[in-house]
This record gives structure tokens, C-alpha cells and sequence, in this order.
């Protein structure tokens, strides 16, 4: 029942928050209050193991709480309060909130789903409500990404019905059970019919064209949860399809896991690509996000407890990082009223919290220790390797590279290099973004020091469907090929670190300069020069890359579309002419018979 | 302290700014046949990394202004040598209304090399001279800039603008 | 004990470095026909870098890039093995830890350098993270198949498992060697790979604005990374040696890299990455191809 209060209480805050809309102080205690009431019921009532059915006249709603539900929910609840926090800042009416709302009911139902028909209905909800939050977004392009994320979602949605009801005709069942007893091929027809929305949300790639235009173009404060919350619909998706309905894979069709999990390493590596190429700061973040969701299907993909749990982490860590990055922009972008990369720069000294953020979010998203980005890199190596894809462990390596090279050009283009002449009176960003920022640096180090905290948890999600052989303790993981203690990797960074900064200390000094007094070739250089350099940023690597950075999925679907067109366009000229047209065809038609017939006619 | 000295002395990275016709001087001083490297005195980028400020020849107004930006952002201790005769006393370009005469009421200066043109072996002599002096604590005109630093400031205005020019500390 | 023993170390380290910086500016110097500086001359200058005054700092960030730097490669020297002598934490980390701590110095150099505004300096950190698209998927590609042939993760293992002379993973596996000399030669920055520094197109890069002790910062962590680079790289293919003959083993593979530096001009950015995306690409997929059916 408390599953349904949940969802219930989410719903009426929504409505609510619309009748209080012009009352903007009220309307935000009532939407802080009301997500606080459904989370703490969520919290505290919701263990796995809760089942809940209502009767509808003839339909049943099946509602069940299993670990994941708790794991997921509580990254989406715990991403929805930063992105909260963060939307008190901006310019929003009530319906905003009602939208945000029902999209937050739709993805914490979707958790208790049992049965695959409400399963679609929530998930569609959350669509549905996520395209209008995306619709009344910050710019003149907003309706059109979110035209576009719309019809992703219903190509997704109508393939989850149709698999939904292929399901139902061949195993008498609409609850999300095992479908790999049917014979035949239908099976992974049905596998894949389900898989496809997540894939979707999940913006695998070839399904990834609607995330970079949906992500930029929706309000900032919304992309934080867009990116962080609703993305992990997607991971649960991998979870639901992979482990509870189609629960022997990997004996049956091990292909089609090798097919996801190198597609998800194409999408880590090209989409890093993409993201270091871009000029837009939250299109950047949008690709890195894209890439960095590649590594959770590549997780899926090896199927093998050591890289399920690196997926389940490094959708964790992915919530943290890139929603601590998508907010560090949202107040960045508040303050300056821009996220072209090539407009910023320099504002480290005016915007330090904000700059710690983005520090430790990049820090994190490159992977490097002692932060939650991690453990999560280096258990999925490992279970490449061990797997024995050395190729694919080479291209989820490049992936992790073009991190490096995306992160330096964020953190660089907004915050280092030359203040701008117009950002000169900047501030910090307020309190919403800043107390968010704070709130997301905890478990960015926490769970980077001792990921225990997690893993048990995903360890619990997955050890009913695979065997569990990562040992693991609260600071330490153990594979068979390698061992690591991540306490004692960041103790020894943070002990030389020190050692550093006494020998530092003990040399010399220092005087501090000015940021025009700088080499110029010994020119003499004013104030407004401009010496930041930030367009074009990896401009060689276009050089580099040659043609095959100009060929893209989205062009292919614009050939598609034009060729359909044309199709169309002959075929509507048979239909659309005129009685002589018609009075040929007959002609035609007969005489054709009369060919055929063999002059019996 | 006295190992500092001594590596100092050792060690002098050089930022050749060639304003001059003295730089073709300096291809034969660096390469096989004079090879500074073998006394530790080797080119730099940029002023932030050198030590020794090797001025070649005769300064216009124009390049004056750049050499003291350039000497400015150099960390202290640094050493100057004003090369070829044009330093000393403006050389052959005596009489020109757009080239300084005496190099020292601008900057000062450790060493002058004599000469127009001063041979390799001649900047080489200069080298191992100015690293006795580092050795022996003699040489020590940056401080007269920073002691001085008003003198020089006034005598540099009197030929461009100083407050666009000097480096703000 | 250990943090003493931890300390010497670091500068045994750090001085073997900076000789084989002497080295390399020696045997350069020969090869262009001149005696060149005493081979301890990286050391008086390190020293004489450390005693400046008045270095220009542009900011917290810029003062604390050189000393990050410094710190992630003291820390990669930590779990690092040194043939068969092995430090005090080999046993908590293994490849990825290394492969990950050794980005920490760039990073921290990179972020310092960019705030200084120098355009300059940006474009040499540009220059830096593109290379290693190139050289360094190469170094992993080519140390991947001694890993998976060997069943760990570990470089410690990895050494172990190798055996004496005729069983190096130099010998057993050649292509993937190959194509680890190549990657080596990215990694250690030298000509024709040169182009983050390039004194004469970009003022010296990253460098642009340090100066004094941050140099002296930078020199230190350069001569650090050299060892560890190399030693990897001798770690991963040449076996179980003892400390001398490790070092004998990385200065080897370190003058080959300075031997092929000084006859060598630049590339450019692009042509750089678009090298090791052609041959040496090539070798090291061949050499994982090769563990494949070596197996």
C-alpha cells in the first residue's frame, strides 16, 4: 500500500505546486515538503519484498519492491531533490512542477512495476510528462528536441507494447517473468521489442539522437535530473530485460550480448568524441553523458557478475558526477547567462565552489582515484579481460581517454584561462546550486573511498541471477587478476600530496601576477585582450579524424527520410492523377492479363 | 646556500633577445663548434624560465620597452650582459634619434662584451666570467634595480610609457 | 620507518631521473658533434631552480599544478615494482591503478598551466591530452596481451611469471614489444613527439609561465616520470630483474628514445596522432591477434 501512497503523495504535491503556481514562496515549500513526505516514506517504509495489487474493475495493477527498486529510487528521489533545489532559482510557473512531478511518479513507479502493463503505462507517463518538461524549456529550440525526444520515446514505448504483447501471447502472462522457456526465435524478438525503450533512455547509440538536443535544450536545472535521475530508467530497463525476463541469455543467445556490450563500447568512444568536439557546454556534457552510459551496457553486455556490478556502480557514479556537472553549469549559466564555452572563461576566481565542483566532477568522470568514478573503470576492465574481448577493452580505453580531453576542455574553457571584460562582477552561485554542489561532493568521495557501501547493495540485486564471485569488502575489491584497496590509493595521494607542498614550501617564493602580466612574446598586453583560448579547441584533431567525423547516424535517417519521401512521392502519383491516368492503368492492366493468360483470355 | 650559489653559477639559462645584428653570433656560440652546453648555459623559451638576459646589439626605443618587460618577469636573481658596443655607448648608431645610448640607465648590467661584432669566443669569455662573479657574489645588479628602482623607473619614462610597459608587482 | 625509507627512495628516484635527463642532453650533444654538459648538470639546475625568488603565480590553481603533478607521480612510483624490488604498496594496485595515477600529473599540470591564461600554454595542454589518444591506447594495446597470456592484473605477477632471459614477454610476445617502443616514445614526449613542449612554435607549452621553483617542480616530475614510464615498460617486458639491472633496463629503453630524439624533427599535432593510428596500431592489434592464438 505504501507503494501506492507514494506515489499518490508525489502526484497531489504536483497538483498542488499548479493551484499555488503564481505564489512562487508557498508553491516552493509545498513542492520541497511534498517531495520530502514521498521520499521519506520511500526510505523507510520501502524493503525489497513488498508486494501490492489493486483491482481496477478488470485490470489488476501488480506492484512489487525488489533491491534494485530501493537502489534505483533512491538515486532518482536523491537526484530529483538537487534538481529541486536547483529550479527555485529559475523562472518557473506551476504547471513546471506539476510536470516534474508526474515525471518523478512515473520513474519511481516504473520501479515497482510488476506487471509489464503498468510497467508501460508509468513508463509512458514518464515520457510523456519528461517531453513536456523538455518542451517548456530555455530556448526557441526547445520544442523541436523535444519533438524529437517525443518520438524516440513513442518508437521505444510502441515497441515495448508490441513486445509486451507478444510476450502475453506466448507465455499467457503479463507479469515481467522469464520468457526463456518459449521455443523459437520469438524469444529474442521479444528480448529485443523490450529492450528498445530502455536502450532509448539509456541513449545507447544508434538510439541516441534525441539526448544531445534534449539535454541542452531543456532548463538547466531539469537536465540535472534528466541526465542523472531518468537515464537510470534506462539501466533498470538493462536489469529488468537482461536478469527477470529473459534469465538465460547468455547460455541461449550469447551474441546478442556481445552485440549490446560492444555496442555500448562504440557509444562510449564516439560519443566522447562528439563530446570533445562540441563548443556548447551542456551539449559537451550531454555527449559525456551519452559516453559515459556506453560503459553501463558494456557492463551488461560481459554478463558476468564482476561487470554487472561495475555497471550498477557506474550508473551510481553516474548519477553523481555528470548531475554534479549539469549543475555546476546551471549555475554557471545562471550567473553569466551563457553555456557557449567560447564566451566564458576565467571565472575560478569568482565562482571557487562551483569550481571545486566541476573539479571533482571531471575528476570523477575521468576516472581517476580516489573518486566514485573509479572503482567502477577499474572493475569493468577487469572484467573485459577476463572475459578475454582484448578489442573491446581497447576501445572502452580510448573511451576513457577522450574523457580526459572533454573534461580538460569544460573545466578550461569556463573556469580557467582569462577572465572576460563582461564577467567581471560575477558572484558565486547561489545557494541552491551551491548546496547541491556540496551535497553531491560526498558520496563523489565517499563511495571513491570505500565502495563497499554500494557494491554490497548491487551484490544483493544481482546474486539471485549470477554467480557472485567479486570479493569485496567496504574499501577493497579482489578479482582474480588484480586486487585493489582504494583507501590506500587516495591515503598515498593525499600523503605525497603533502610531502609535495613542504618542499614547496621550504624553496623560493612566489609573487603573485596579474593575468596580463603574462609572456606575450614580452608584448604589453590590456586588460580586455583577448587571450583565452577556447573555440576550436581540439580544431587539429577534425584534421586527425579526417572524413569519418563528418559521417553520422542522424545524416543516414535524413537520407532515410528524403528516400521515403521520394518513394512516396511516385507512389502518390499513381493514386492522385486524373480519369485518363486511371483509364492507362486499366489498359495496363489488362493487357498484362491477357499476357499472362497466354492469349486464353 | 652556498650550493644554490654554486648551481647558479653552474646553471644559467639564456633568453637571447635579438633585437640586433649581434644574434648571428649566437648560432656558432650554441652549436658544435663553441658549444655553450657544455657550460651548462643554454637557450629558453620564455623570460619566466631564464636567468640571463643576453641583450645583442643596438635597442630602439621600440625594443627597449619590450626589454624591460622581458627582464621584469624574469624571477630573481637574473643577470644581464649587454653584447657589442652599441650597449655601451650606442656603437655605430651614436647619433640616431631612436636608439638608446647607454643600456645601463635602463636596466642594469652585469657584464659588457667590447666589440662590434664581438667574436663567439668573446661571448663565451663573457660566460665563464659572469659565472666567477656568480660564484664569487659579485654579481649583484639586480638588486640595484630593485634598489633603485625609481631611478630607473624615471630615466625609462623619459623615452616611453612606463605605466603601459613595466610589469605591475 | 617506511615514511623514511619512503623519502629515500623518492629521491634515489628522483636523482637517477635527472641523470638520465644528463644523459640524454649528453649523448644528444654528441651526436650533433659537441662535448655537451657534465652528465649531473640537470641537477644543478633543478637546484638552482629551487633557489629563485620571485616565481609569478597566477593563482591557487597555477601554484598547486606543478605540486599536484609531482604528487601523482610520486604516488604511480608507490605501486610501481622496480624489476623484482617492490615497494611498499605493489600489492594494493595493480595495472589500472598505475594507468590511472600516471594521468593525476598531467592533469594537475594541465590544470595549472590553463590558469595561467596563456594561450600558449593552453595550446600545448591541447596538444598533450590529443597526443594521448595516440600513444596511449598504443602502450595499453601492447601491454594488454602480456596481461591476459598471463591471467592478472598485476604487474607484480606479470614480472613474476615471466622467467628469466629467453621468456620475457619482449621475446614471447615481439609484436606487441614493437609496438610498445613506439608508444614509449609518445610517452616519454620526445621528437618527433616533441610537440607539447616545442620551444619554437609555442614558447615551451604547458611551461609558458612557470618559472623558479615551479619549474624546478615540473624538472623533478619529468625526471620521476621518466623512470616510471620506462620502468613500466621494462616492468611489463623484460622480466624479473634486479633493481641494477632494472635500471640498466629502462636506461636502455631511454637512450633508444633519446638516440631516435636527436635526429628526429616534429610532427605536427595531427600527423602525430594519425602515426600511431597507422602502423603502430597495426602491430598492436597484430600482437593481441598473436596471444589469441598463441593460446
Amino acid at each position: 500500500m505504501t507503494m501506492f501512497y507514494i506515489l499518490l503523495v508525489f502526484i497531489l504535491t504536483g497538483l498542488l505546486t499548479l493551484f499555488l503556481g503564481p505564489i512562487k514562496v508557498l508553491r516552493n515549500i509545498v513542492a520541497l515538503l511534498g517531495y520530502l513526505a514521498g521520499s521519506a516514506l520511500f526510505i523507510y517504509n520501502i524493503k525489497p519484498g513488498l508486494i501490492y495489487s489493486l483491482n481496477i474493475r478488470v485490470y489488476n495493477i501488480h506492484f512489487e519492491s525488489g533491491f534494485s527498486t530501493v537502489f534505483f529510487g533512491i538515486i532518482i528521489l536523491a537526484v530529483f531533490l538537487i534538481f529541486l533545489l536547483a529550479s527555485f532559482h529559475e523562472e518557473n510557473d506551476g504547471a513546471y512542477y506539476l510536470f516534474a512531478f508526474l515525471t518523478l511518479t512515473g520513474a519511481i513507479g516504473v520501479l515497482f512495476a510488476k506487471d509489464l502493463i503498468s510497467f508501460f503505462f508509468l513508463f509512458e507517463t514518464m515520457s510523456l510528462f519528461s517531453f513536456l518538461m523538455v518542451l517548456k524549456g530555455k530556448n526557441k529550440n526547445s520544442p523541436k528536441s523535444a519533438f524529437k525526444y517525443l518520438v524516440w520515446s513513442v518508437f521505444g514505448g510502441y515497441a515495448f507494447l508490441f513486445g509486451t504483447f507478444l510476450k502475453v501471447y506466448t507465455t499467457h502472462s503479463v507479469m515481467i517473468g522469464d520468457i526463456s522457456f518459449i521455443g523459437g526465435h520469438i524469444k529474442l524478438l521479444i528480448l529485443l521489442l523490450i529492450l528498445t525503450p530502455f536502450m532509448v533512455k539509456a541513449a545507447l547509440m544508434p538510439f541516441h539522437l534525441w539526448a544531445p538536443d534534449a539535454y541542452s535544450d531543456s532548463k538547466d536545472a531539469f537536465t540535472v535530473f534528466f541526465s542523472g535521475g531518468l537515464s537510470k530508467i534506462g539501466i533498470f530497463g538493462y536489469f529488468i530485460a537482461l536478469f527477470k525476463i529473459f534469465t538465460e541469455i547468455a547460455s541461449k543467445y550469447p551474441w546478442f550480448l556481445t552485440v549490446i556490450a560492444w555496442l555500448g563500447g562504440i557509444t562510449a568512444t564516439l560519443a566522447g568524441i562528439y563530446a570533445f568536439m562540441q563548443d556548447d557546454a551542456k551539449k559537451l556534457l550531454a555527449y559525456s553523458s551519452i559516453s559515459q552510459l556506453g560503459y553501463v551496457a558494456v557492463g551488461f553486455g560481459i554478463y558476468t557478475h564482476y561487470s554487472v556490478v561495475a555497471a550498477f556502480f557506474h550508473a551510481l557514479g553516474h548519477a553523481v558526477y555528470e548531475s554534479l556537472l549539469f549543475l555546476v553549469v546551471a549555475g554557471v549559466y545562471y550567473r553569466v547567462k551563457t553555456t557557449d564555452l567560447r564566451k566564458m572563461g576565467g571565472l575560478i576566481k569568482k565562482m571557487p565552489l562551483s569550481f571545486i565542483g566541476l573539479l571533482f566532477g571531471i575528476i570523477a568522470t575521468s576516472g581517476i582515484p580516489p573518486t566514485i568514478g573509479f572503482p567502477s573503470k577499474w572493475l569493468l576492465y577487469e572484467a573485459v579481460i577476463m572475459k578475454g574481448d582484448l578489442l573491446l577493452t581497447s576501445l572502452v580505453f580510448f573511451a576513457s581517454i577522450t574523457a580526459f580531453l572533454y573534461s580538460y576542455k569544460l573545466v578550461h574553457s569556463i573556469f580557467l584561462g582569462k577572465l572576460h571584460k563582461e564577467h567581471r562582477d560575477v558572484k558565486e552561485a547561489p545557494l541552491g546550486y551551491a548546496t547541491g554542489i556540496i551535497l553531491l561532493l560526498i558520496p563523489l568521495f565517499v563511495l571513491g573511498v570505500a565502495p563497499g557501501i554500494a557494491v554490497k547493495h548491487i551484490d544483493y540485486i544481482i546474486r539471485f541471477y549470477l554467480k557472485p564471485e567479486l570479493g569485496y569488502n567496504l574499501t577493497t575489491m579482489t578479482t582474480p587478476l588484480g586486487h585493489v584497496n582504494f583507501p590506500v590509493v587516495g591515503i598515498v595521494m593525499v600523503s605525497m600530496f603533502v610531502l609535495s607542498l613542504i618542499i614547496y614550501f621550504i624553496f623560493g617564493s612566489t609573487y603573485k601576477a596579474d593575468q596580463t602580466d603574462n609572456y606575450t612574446a614580452t608584448e604589453a598586453i590590456s586588460d580586455d585582450f583577448e587571450l583565452h583560448y577556447a573555440g576550436e579547441f581540439y580544431g587539429f584533431m577534425r584534421k586527425a579524424f579526417g572524413r569519418p567525423l563528418k559521417w553520422s547516424f542522424e545524416k543516414l535517417l535524413n537520407a532515410f527520410l528524403k528516400l521515403f519521401a521520394f518513394i512516396g512521392e511516385i507512389a502518390r502519383g499513381f493514386y492522385m492523377g486524373d480519369a485518363r491516368v486511371y483509364l492507362f492503368y486499366l489498359v495496363l492492366f489488362f493487357s498484362l492479363l491477357a499476357y499472362l493468360m497466354g492469349g486464353k483470355l | 646556500m652556498k650550493l644554490f650559489k654554486f648551481s647558479q653559477s653552474r646553471s644559467l639559462w639564456m633568453m637571447h633577445f635579438c633585437t640586433g645584428c649581434g644574434a648571428v653570433e649566437l648560432p656558432p656560440t650554441m652549436t658544435s663548434r663553441f658549444d655553450m652546453e657544455r657550460f651548462g648555459i643554454m637557450p629558453m623559451a620564455t623570460p619566466r624560465q631564464s636567468d640571463l638576459l643576453l641583450i645583442t646589439g643596438y635597442l630602439t626605443i621600440k625594443t627597449l620597452k619590450r626589454v624591460v618587460r622581458a627582464y621584469e618577469q624574469m624571477p630573481t636573481p637574473r643577470y644581464v650582459i649587454g653584447f657589442g658596443s652599441c650597449t655601451i655607448n650606442g656603437g655605430m648608431y651614436w647619433d640616431s634619434y631612436n636608439v638608446i645610448k647607454k643600456l645601463e640607465l635602463y636596466i642594469p648590467v652585469d657584464l659588457y662584451i667590447n666589440g662590434c661584432m664581438p667574436r663567439p669566443e668573446a661571448i663565451i669569455d663573457a660566460f665563464l666570467k659572469l659565472r666567477e662573479m656568480i660564484a664569487k657574489g659579485e654579481a649583484n645588479a639586480w638588486k640595484k634595480y630593485i634598489e633603485n628602482y625609481e631611478w630607473y623607473k624615471k630615466n625609462q619614462s623619459e623615452v616611453f610609457d612606463v605605466e603601459k610597459w613595466s610589469v605591475k608587482k | 620507518m617506511s615514511i623514511l625509507y619512503f623519502f629515500l627512495y623518492l629521491l634515489l628516484v628522483t636523482i637517477v631521473g635527472l641523470l638520465y635527463m644528463g644523459v640524454a642532453r649528453k649523448v644528444t650533444a654528441h651526436v650533433q658533434n659537441r662535448y655537451g654538459p657534465p652528465i649531473y648538470q640537470p641537477i644543478l639546475d633543478v637546484l638552482k631552480l629551487f633557489g629563485k625568488k620571485d616565481a609569478a603565480s597566477h593563482g591557487v590553481m597555477h601554484t598547486l599544478g606543478p605540486v599536484i603533478a609531482y604528487t601523482g607521480i610520486g604516488a604511480t612510483l608507490l605501486f610501481l615494482p622496480l624489476g623484482n624490488h617492490t615497494p611498499l604498496l605493489h600489492f594494493n594496485g595493480d595495472l589500472f591503478v598505475v594507468l590511472y595515477l600516471l594521468v593525476v600529473g598531467p592533469l594537475g599540470m594541465a590544470l595549472g598551466a590553463g590558469e595561467s591564461a596563456n594561450s600558449n600554454a593552453t595550446i600545448g595542454i591541447a596538444r598533450a591530452l590529443s597526443m594521448m589518444l595516440g600513444y596511449e591506447i598504443i602502450f595499453f594495446m601492447a601491454t594488454l596481451p602480456v596481461f591476459y597470456a598471463n591471467h592478472t592484473a598485476s604487474i607484480y605477477k606479470v614480472i613474476l611469471a615471466q622467467g628469466t632471459f629467453p621468456k620475457w614477454a619482449a621475446i614471447m610476445y615481439p609484436i606487441s614489444f614493437i609496438a610498445g617502443l613506439f608508444a614509449v616514445q609518445g610517452l616519454l614526449g620526445e621528437k618527433p613527439f616533441e610537440l607539447v613542449i616545442a620551444p619554437h612554435e609555442i614558447a615551451s607549452g604547458p611551461m609558458v609561465e612557470y618559472g623558479g621553483k615551479f619549474l624546478g617542480f615540473l624538472q623533478i616530475w619529468h625526471a620521476v616520470g621518466i623512470i616510471v614510464e620506462t620502468g613500466l615498460f621494462v616492468d611489463i617486458f623484460f622480466g624479473p630483474q634486479n633493481i641494477l639491472w632494472f635500471f640498466v633496463g629502462t636506461f636502455f629503453v631511454f637512450l633508444a628514445s633519446v638516440l631516435v630524439n636527436a635526429v628526429m624533427p616534429r610532427f605536427r599535432i595531427e600527423q602525430a596522432v594519425r602515426f600511431y593510428w597507422g602502423i603502430p596500431l597495426l602491430f598492436a592489434i597484430l600482437g593481441i591477434l598473436q596471444v589469441y592464438l598463441w593460446r
